[in-house]
Parts: structure tokens; C-alpha cells; sequence
């Protein structure tokens, strides 16, 4: 609850926490100092002496004191309100050639930066890129695990889009009636949202590529990932966009925010699974690894390359839910 | 020009619209009810943004949820739901103009006429729009729409979070816009001083249905008064 309120306030609070974990996490790995051995000891030294119970009592005080102290001196709805500093308006001349895709695109990067939960999430990605030392370990390079690293690389590279493609359109929710009603083609819209989808991915592709250090042979796993996330797991996460119908409120930003989540997320998480599963499988076991990973990279790059085809199917299942994501959203 | 064939849309039983026939051609329209009588769920109608139980809205002899043209040239605005919160007034002005083919100076230009009705506080205000006041919020709504240069223009209570400077401005706007080319200008309000002041035709709308359909006179403003007397 205290890292919750001081990461509403502060972002750096999170990566600090985030920093925090990891030092402890590879302090342990390289036995430096083992919290396990120090938490286990700890914990059985009460089984052991029942007194060091109250060690822990006094910390639930503290941290029970702690908050009350925070509320009772914010109390006043006045005190809550910082008074920002004055804004800007910016204008993103790097994405004019893309013409109205740009304009799109320019609107949903303003709503990720300028509202915390959507920047919370670009954060977490960008420091989820750093797992691939969790992924990559020397041992599995080792023993080949390309099914392992297949399932990494998807995550590294897609992960934005998994956090923010949840809710797609739910993110616009609080204006998506003006949106319908305005002078734009619903295939543009949907082709911007692709647009950037696909942009976000091969940013991080790209950084991705470090990786290639610990092994030339990730780089064409990581592109067989890329490709996957661009032709086929960003179609997906649009059908399933255009499923989800309930409202998402902007102004409310927090690390631990589930606003908004329901069964519909953990089905599409699911659903990226099984079919890059189906894909992959059937080649490693049956003809060899490297054919899994060329058949995902194949088929991404085909299904990228369809993507106007995949357009039109998607505006069809868009409109088909429109009503129902525009009445679930006017609901706050 | 809008067409409406035996319109229903209900919620949980309840009728909210009920109109069997209606057509709104050029010229200043208002629409007057009390809560609950609909307004604002035939604007939603009008706009494809609610699906109805039965019945179509033509606009221009097209039907409004099978074509997506009538966009081209229908301005709206309803609620703050109908303005991005977290962009400057102007960026939000640029995105609407280049949705509808405005360069940032056609922009530019339009805006440079509006400024006594903004008074000062829209343009280079520093904030976003989710932290203007609501009679601000609703100026740039307005403004979007006259941007858009639209041929149908529906707006849904204006005048409510207008000071009374701006009301008189906006209604000067209107007549103003209207003299210069035909279009439609379709407005609900509570004001029923403005309303026959500035529109030609009067609808008066109760549980969904148009009750009266009224060629403003100089009587209207009483007519309408002794119906809300009741």
C-alpha cells in the first residue's frame, strides 16, 4: 500500500522498487547475500522463539501508523490536487509523412505519455526488455531450448502490446463517442491502432537485438518472434479489442489499477499461447527446432504482408460490437 | 437533409424514442423537452452512436449505420465525451481539422475569428482539456464543430454552460453561419428564450415522442411556456 500511494506520486518509486527486487534477486545469485537463507532463518528462529513474534506486530503498527498519518494530513480534496506545471502543446513532426496514420498515431502516443496507467505500462516494457537475461541464461543456450527462448522473444518484443492491446479501444473509451461521430473512416482508425502496434514492436525488436551478444543464435529467433508479434499477434489482439466493452478510466493511474480487467484478458493471453504453440510444435517435434522457428517467422511475415486483408475482416467484427463497446463505455 | 422512418429505441421497456416520421431539412431546429424526454438519445440516433430497436435515419437518403459518409459533412457535439481530455485545446483543434482536410493554418485562421467567444481562456491556456471548466470544455466542442464547416451541425444544450455573453455570441455565430450557406443547425436547449430566438422551427419532444412541430411566431415563446406550466 505504501510503494502503491508513493508510485501514484512517483513514478521512479516503481523502477526504484523494480531496482530493489533485482539487486536482491542477484545478490542471491551470486551468493553474496542470501535473503532465502536469511528469511528462512528468520522465520523458523519464531517457530523457535514464539517472543520475536512481536518484532512483527511492531511493524504492522509502524506501517498501520505510517498510513493513517498520510491520510489524515491529505485529507483536504485541495491538498490532493498538485498544481501541475503548464502545458505544452507538442507536435510530432517525425510522424507527419504518415500521413493521417501519423495524426493517429500522434494522439494515441499523447495518451500513453500524458496518462500514468498507459505510462506505467510503457515502463514496465522497457524494463521488461532486460528479462531476457531470465530468458537467455547460458544453460538453456546450451541445451537449445528454442521453444523456451521462442516463448521469451514473444514476450520482450511484445509486451506492450500485450499490457496495452488489452484494452485497445478501451483506452479511448472516455471519448469514444466523439471518435465514432467524428470525419474518420473506422478502417483508418483501426489501421492507425495497427500502426502503432506494429511500431511499438519493432522498437523494441530492434533493442531486442542486443541480445545477439549472448548468442548468434537468437537473432533469428527474435526475428521469427518479431514477425509473429506483427503479422499474426496484432491481428489478434484487434478481434479481441473489438470484444472488450468495458470503460477504462484514464484519469485513475496506479501499478496495481485492475479497472477494467476481466475474463476476456486472460482468454487472449491464452489464445497468443495456443496458437504459437500449434504453430511451433508440430515442426520442433516433428522435423527439428529450427523448422518451428522458421515456420512462426514464415507465417508472421505472410500474415503481415495480409494485413489489408485481415483489415477489412477486422472493421467487420468492429462494427458488429460497435454498439455494444459504445454503451459499455459511456458507462463510468 | 435527415429522415426519420418509424424510429424506436427503448431501454429496459421504456421507450426513450418513438417518432414515426419526421424530416429535418435547412434551417435553425430546436428541440425542446424536459429531462427524459429523449433529446438526447434521437441525437445519439442521428449520429449512429445507439443502436435502434426499429427504424432507420436517413441523412441525405443514405442510411446513417450502413454508410459511414454522412461523417463528411455532420458536426456534432454532446457531451465532454466528445472531446479528447488529455490534448491542448489547439492540438485537438489541429486534429480535428486535419480529419477534415484543414491545414494548421485553415485552423489557424478559423480560430483567429473566434476570439471573442473564447474570451481568452481556450487558446495558448497551457492546460489540457480535461482541466478546463465545463463552459470552457463546451466552447471547444462548438469550436470543433464550426471547424468542420459542417452542412448538418447538431449541438445538445449549448447554451446550459454558456455564460450569457457567450450565449448571445453563440447565437449571433449560428445566424451568422446560416446566412452564409444552407445547412441544418439542429439544437436542444432548456432555454426556452433562446431557443425561439434563434431557431425557425420548434420541436417539442415528451417521452419520446414529438408532440408538437411549431413554425416560430411570435407566440411560440408562450405556447411553449403554458405547456411547461403544467
Amino acid at each position: 500500500m505504501f510503494i502503491k500511494r508513493k508510485t501514484i506520486l512517483n513514478q521512479w518509486w516503481l523502477i526504484g522498487f523494480f531496482v530493489a527486487i533485482l539487486l536482491v534477486a542477484a545478490a542471491d545469485y551470486f551468493q553474496i547475500f542470501s535473503l532465502r537463507n536469511w528469511s528462512a532463518a528468520l522465520f523458523t528462529s519464531v517457530t523457535n522463539i514464539p517472543a520475536i513474534c512481536v518484532i512483527f506486530i511492531v511493524f504492522a503498527i509502524a506501517a498501520w501508523y505510517n498510513n493513517s498519518k498520510f491520510l489524515r494530513k491529505n485529507f483536504y480534496l485541495e491538498n490532493l490536487e498538485k498544481s501541475s506545471g503548464e502545458k505544452r502543446s507538442t507536435d510530432y513532426t517525425f510522424l507527419r509523412r504518415f500521413g493521417v496514420y501519423g495524426d493517429l498515431m500522434a494522439v494515441d502516443l499523447k495518451l500513453i505519455l500524458r496518462n500514468k496507467r498507459p505510462r506505467m505500462l510503457a515502463l514496465l516494457a522497457v524494463i521488461f526488455l532486460f528479462y531476457g537475461y531470465f530468458f537467455f541464461k547460458p544453460e538453456n543456450i546450451a541445451n537449445n531450448n528454442f521453444g523456451f527462448f521462442l516463448f521469451g522473444a514473444i514476450f520482450i518484443t511484445g509486451l506492450f502490446m500485450i499490457n496495452y492491446g488489452q484494452f485497445l479501444f478501451a483506452w479511448q473509451s472516455g471519448h469514444f463517442d466523439g471518435l465514432m461521430a467524428s470525419n474518420m473512416n473506422i478502417k483508418t482508425y483501426i489501421k492507425g491502432k495497427l500502426f502503432l502496434l506494429t511500431s511499438f514492436c519493432t522498437i523494441a525488436f530492434l533493442l531486442s537485438l542486443l541480445y545477439g551478444f549472448l548468442s548468434w543464435k537468437l537473432i533469428p529467433i527474435l526475428c521469427a518472434a518479431w514477425l509473429f508479434n506483427i503479422g499474426i499477434h496484432a491481428v489478434l489482439t484487434c478481434f479481441i479489442g473489438t470484444r472488450n466493452y468495458k470503460g477504462l478510466d484514464l484519469t485513475k493511474g496506479a501499478a496495481f489499477n485492475y479497472q477494467g480487467t476481466g475474463a476476456a484478458q486472460w482468454l487472449y493471453s491464452f489464445v497468443i499461447l495456443i496458437v504459437g504453440a500449434a504453430i511451433y510444435l508440430p515442426f520442433a517435434l516433428l522435423i527439428n527446432s529450427w523448422s518451428g522457428i522458421a515456420a512462426i517467422g514464415i507465417l508472421g511475415l505472410i500474415s503481415f504482408l495480409m494485413q489489408d486483408w485481415w483489415l477489412d475482416k477486422i472493421t467487420m467484427q468492429f462494427q458488429k460490437h460497435k454498439y455494444k463497446m459504445l454503451e459499455g463505455f459511456r458507462e463510468k | 437533409m435527415i429522415t426519420i422512418n418509424n424510429l424506436v429505441k427503448a431501454y429496459n421497456g421504456k421507450i426513450a424514442v418513438n417518432i414515426s416520421n419526421l424530416e429535418i431539412g435547412n434551417g435553425i431546429v430546436g428541440l425542446v423537452g424536459n429531462n427524459g424526454a429523449g433529446k438526447t438519445t434521437l441525437f445519439r440516433l442521428l449520429l449512429d452512436l445507439v443502436k435502434a430497436d426499429r427504424g432507420k435515419v436517413l441523412s441525405n437518403e443514405k442510411n446513417v449505420s450502413e454508410n459511414e459518409g454522412w461523417k463528411n459533412y455532420t458536426a456534432a457535439y454532446i457531451d465532454e465525451g466528445f472531446l479528447i481530455p488529455y490534448l491542448t485545446p489547439e492540438e485537438y483543434f489541429y486534429f480535428v481539422g486535419k480529419l477534415n482536410g484543414r491545414s494548421k493554418a485553415d485552423v489557424d485562421e478559423i480560430l483567429a475569428g473566434l476570439k471573442t467567444f473564447f474570451d481568452g481562456s481556450i487558446l495558448k491556456s497551457g492546460k489540457y482539456i480535461r482541466d478546463l471548466s465545463k463552459g470552457n470544455q463546451f466552447k471547444v466542442g462548438i469550436a470543433a464543430c464550426l471547424l468542420q464547416d459542417p452542412e448538418i451541425m447538431i449541438l445538445d444544450e449549448p447554451f446550459a454552460n454558456l455564460d450569457p455573453s457567450s450565449q448571445i455570441r453563440l447565437i449571433q455565430m449560428i445566424k451568422a453561419l446560416i446566412k452564409k450557406k444552407p445547412m441544418t443547425v439542429l439544437v436542444s436547449s432548456h432555454d426556452l428564450n433562446n431557443i425561439t430566438d434563434v431557431c425557425t422551427r420548434i420541436l417539442l419532444m415528451e417521452k419520446g415522442i414529438i408532440i408538437k412541430d411549431l413554425q416560430t411566431s411570435s407566440d411560440t415563446l408562450n405556447e411553449l411556456e403554458d405547456y411547461f406550466r403544467v
